[in-house]
């Protein structure tokens, strides 16, 4: 089959007089450790079916700014090979996790050239090959941790009113984390569930975020602020929340019907 | 009697002094990296002549064979603009990309106007040992001013492993 595809390849090049072909490696850098410089040769395949082009290459991705490239242009002679080292610098502050990017060689020849088409509308085609880089960023003993450290909420609230809830997570490990709060509002009917936005903190880093709850119905509510980070989940202490039309809570009703009922029976008395 | 023990106890001590050499031979492993190899030719690239508001299909304008280890992924996009749009330009005038679609016969893909790649997906894809055959087809807008309009695609392979 190959030898089919490349015999009609080399009859229509003949024919046409132009071909290109590109073909280029993968870098996969595995693990990675904070500040630790690695390189990885990547090869850029021509066929002999090719021209002779000039390359420029394109670094995209979540690693551009850690990844340079050795050459970063060179040209290449139909069927020959160009090996570059991909160097990888990462930084001593990175965040753990995966990385995920790519380098592109770009012909910068482009075929039909321009002027050999006739007159009316035509397209030419440069080609380019792209290479995915990925990188996991570890630390050996790393501690990736965050912890609710407060929730500050009003304990009793209108109906049909926006809650405010003022939260403050801490970075408790030893490395940049990624924490995503969710908001858990419980009563007997169930649990509304309100998902936060993921929180970036560097090392001892503490931050409040805030969240809302529409309370909508009467009742007594159950709040809990549930943090996931690094595969873990931990929760706050919980917090409860009346919602009721009285401006006064339970006790601060009793209290003042017994003041009530005590003032009513010393003017009886007085009277 | 004894002389078969001799030689049962003989033959014993060559397997045991063989083992360890046998057992400490090296194992030799080896691995291909694969990857694309893509060899484009052009075949047609020229649409000729069209009337504004008319399209034009050029079939088989692209032959691509792949004659690497692993199916390619096709990902396509103008390279030339007139400051603004990305598609083909005449001295002051463009058809935008969005009025361009490369692709196999029935797969053919929109591109843009703002010069990024489009994705040509799993349809277009040209697979290891194999080639691919690509259609264009140009769509000229009605009122567009007349002119030799001539673009650039950058065609960019990404091996799938």
């Amino acid at each position: 089959m190959l030898k089919k595809i490349l015999i009609i390849s080399a009859i229509l090049s003949i024919f046409i007089g132009m071909a290109s072909g590109l073909g280029i490696t993968h870098a996969g850098f595995g693990d990675v450790e904070q500040g630790k410089t690695y390189d990885i040769p990547v090869t850029v395949i021509t066929s002999e079916l090719d021209f002779d082009n000039h390359f420029v290459i394109e670094i995209e991705g979540e690693l551009t700014d850690w990844v340079s490239v050795i050459p970063m242009e060179f040209d290449l002679p139909a069927g020959e090979s160009q090996t570059l080292v991909v160097n990888l610098e990462v930084p001593e502050n990175a965040r753990l996790g995966e990385y995920k990017g790519s380098i592109t060689a770009v012909g910068q020849q482009g075929v039909p050239a321009p002027g050999e088409t006739p007159g009316g509308a035509a397209v030419g085609y440069t080609i380019a090959a792209r290479s995915l880089l990925s990188a996991s960023v570890i630390k050996p003993g790393a501690v990736e941790s965050a912890a609710v450290t407060s929730v500050n909420v009003l304990g009793k609230v209108k109906p049909d009113s926006v809650v405010k809830f003022d939260i403050s997570i801490k970075n408790t490990g030893n490395v940049p984390a990624i924490a995503t709060p969710t908001l858990l509002v419980s009563s007997d009917i169930g649990t509304t569930e309100i998902p936060g936005v993921p929180v970036e903190l560097e090392v001892d880093e503490e931050t409040t975020i805030k969240m809302y709850w529409d309370a909508l119905e009467k009742g007594t509510y159950t709040a809990v602020v549930s943090i996931a980070c690094s595969g873990t989940t931990v929760n706050s202490d919980p917090v409860s929340i009346t919602v009721t039309d009285s401006s006064l809570s339970g006790m601060q009703a009793y209290l003042v019907l017994i003041a009530i009922l005590g003032a009513a029976v010393l003017l009886r008395q007085r009277s | 009697m004894e002389n078969k023990l001799v030689i049962a106890i003989v033959a014993l001590m060559v397997v045991a002094l063989a083992a360890p050499a046998v057992m400490a031979a090296d194992v030799s492993y080896s691995a291909s990296v694969v990857t694309s190899d893509v060899i484009v030719t052009p075949v047609n690239t020229a649409f000729g002549g069209l009337l504004a508001g008319t399209s034009k299909e050029i079939t088989g304008s692209l032959t691509l064979a792949n004659s690497g280890g692993a199916n390619a992924n096709v990902d396509a996009k103008f390279t030339t603009n007139d400051g603004t749009t990305y598609g083909l330009t005449s001295t002051s005038n463009v058809i935008g990309g969005s009025n361009f679609q490369i692709g196999t016969d029935g797969n053919e893909v929109t591109l843009n106007d703002a010069g990024t790649d489009a994705a040509l997906g799993s349809s277009n894809q040209v697979p290891a040992s194999e080639s691919a055959s690509y259609d264009a087809i140009l769509d000229v807008p009605s009122g567009q001013a007349p002119g030799d309009y001539t673009g650039n695609v950058q065609l960019t392979f990404t091996a799938v492993v």
